[in-house]
């Protein structure tokens, strides 16, 4: 499977690194051009289709998986050993075997290179399960204000300066708000008994 | 405790030497704080990492659904004429028709498909369409719950505006705001989005105006934003003048992002050659 997509695997490990504007600007680009390449879109459609799944499912996994890719590659779990392609359709394989475990498909059809991973790259990203995932949105909810925009722009590597170029405030401003803004989300974490015993668990 | 923080961050950005990270590791397996507070910062990053990963989603919605719309009108362009096969033994005589009856037919057939493009077009490339794909809600919070001395009709409005989505009730109680009130901006910049909610555009550019002739503005608020948002409202209330190409233009070249490049995007959209085909 070949896509064309405007980064080599140099230059995309190289904006990661970058982060801030270079990262974000990397992520757009690759990820839009992989939502459009067609070859992608056919490969997933039918593994998809050839265990158990139809055409919607492979669309929904598509969007799920590509969004997911967003976050490894930001989180570096993407170390540049197969083609970003590739890697993309490794998420995909591992989200759709998991969907086949939870709907009782017979997993027979899995073969070996399914199950293989991509490489050494690290497909799962994520150090909490999906269900803490899906409880923690609720406390992200909570978050009102000028504070998603500020958190984001921090998540993403950009410094003071930029957020402040971002947001429209001077530099000292973006670094009081973003921290204000943290310790707001961090507040809002400890405070739920649900997450205090998660952070011991963790511990 | 700044450091605290400062080397917990460090350490989850996998920024610490060899030797910081041996040392960091070591406290932390005897300091059940330490412990805590990385895993609250874990769970931090996890949180924000969702609200990226929501961004993404909706604009991978937005790409794929663009890519399925340019493959269909692909596939349609390059579909292969079907050679039509007709059983000769079989076959009825041809009523006759008329040229005028067959002309009558295809201009009704062309009207429909005129009519039904038009209403496409005007739902997806209307200035009021545009003006709404792109609009930014507005953001709240800033002083939100503050001093004692927020006026009763603040409050109000804020609440219709936020809780209620009552926007005449919101209008009513932000108009109440005097001049001299420390709200009075804020009260106009809600004002300005109160009135694009209730597709009262003239009204919404105004206000958003009057907010960003001020040289200080509350810290939750972005000047961009406002900016961009009353380009919007001008754009649906049908004022797309000089000024709005300046203003719009400002934005596509100088602007920051992300409004740069929505306003680039905005006037590839004007510019759609289905523009011409609604109304």
């Amino acid at each position: 499977m070949k896509c064309p997509i405007s980064y080599s695997k140099a230059e995309i490990l190289e904006a990661v690194e970058s982060k801030g504007a270079t990262l974000q600007k990397m992520l757009n680009t690759v990820i839009k051009e992989l939502c459009q390449c067609r070859a992608f879109d056919g490969t997933v459609k039918s593994f998809v289709r050839a265990r158990g799944g139809n055409t919607e499912d492979a669309e929904d996994l598509i969007q799920e998986s590509l969004s997911q890719l967003a976050i490894s590659l930001m989180t570096k779990k993407y170390k540049g050993d197969s083609s970003i392609e590739n890697y993309a359709f490794g998420i995909c394989k591992f989200k759709w075997m998991n969907v086949m475990t939870k709907r009782g498909i017979d997993t027979v059809g899995i073969t070996d290179d399914d199950k293989e991973k991509v490489g050494t790259d690290d497909i799962e990203g994520s150090f909490i399960s999906e269900e803490t995932k899906s409880s923690l949105w609720s406390v992200v909810s909570k978050v009102s204000g000028h504070c998603p925009q500020y958190l984001k722009l921090w998540a993403q590597g950009f410094s003071h300066r930029e957020i402040g170029e971002q947001m429209d405030v001077t530099e000292k401003r973006a670094r009081k708000n973003t921290s204000e803004c943290r310790k707001r989300l961090r507040d809002l974490i400890s405070a739920n008994p649900q997450y205090k015993n998660m952070i011991q668990a963790f511990a | 405790m700044k450091d605290f923080f400062t080397q917990i961050d460090a350490y989850l950005d996998e920024e610490l030497s060899a030797e910081e990270r041996t040392e960091f590791e070591s406290a932390l397996a005897q300091d059940v704080q330490l412990q805590e507070e990385l895993n609250t910062h874990r769970l931090e990053r996890e949180a924000v990492l969702l609200m990226l990963q929501q961004d993404f989603k909706t604009k991978i919605k937005t790409w794929r659904a663009e890519e399925s719309q340019e493959s269909t009108s692909t596939t349609q362009a390059e579909a292969p004429k079907e050679a039509k096969v007709v059983d000769l033994q079989k076959k009825t005589p041809a009523k006759r028709v008329s040229l005028i009856r067959r002309l009558s037919i295809a201009a009704s057939l062309l009207l429909l498909i005129g009519f039904g493009a038009s209403i496409w077009n005007g739902q997806n490339y209307s200035n009021s369409a545009l003006a709404d794909n792109y609009y930014m809600l507005a953001d709240t919070g800033g002083d939100k719950g503050g001093t004692a001395s927020v006026e009763a009709d603040f409050q109000t409005g804020l609440t219709a505006f936020v809780n209620e989505k009552n926007y005449t009730r919101a209008i009513a109680a932000f108009e109440k705001i005097p001049t001299n009130s420390p709200q009075y901006i804020e009260a106009q910049y809600y004002l300005g989005h109160a009135f694009y909610q209730s597709k009262n555009y003239n009204e919404a550019a105004k206000k958003f105006e009057m907010v960003l002739s001020n040289d200080s503005l509350p810290a939750f608020l972005n000047r961009t934003k406002i900016e961009w948002n009353q380009i919007l409202a001008l754009l649906a209330a049908g004022q797309t003048d000089a000024t709005f190409e300046q203003k719009l233009n400002k934005i596509a070249t100088d602007g920051q992002a992300p409004f740069k490049q929505k306003a680039q995007e905005l006037q590839t959209e004007m510019n759609s050659i289905w523009r011409n085909f609604s109304f």
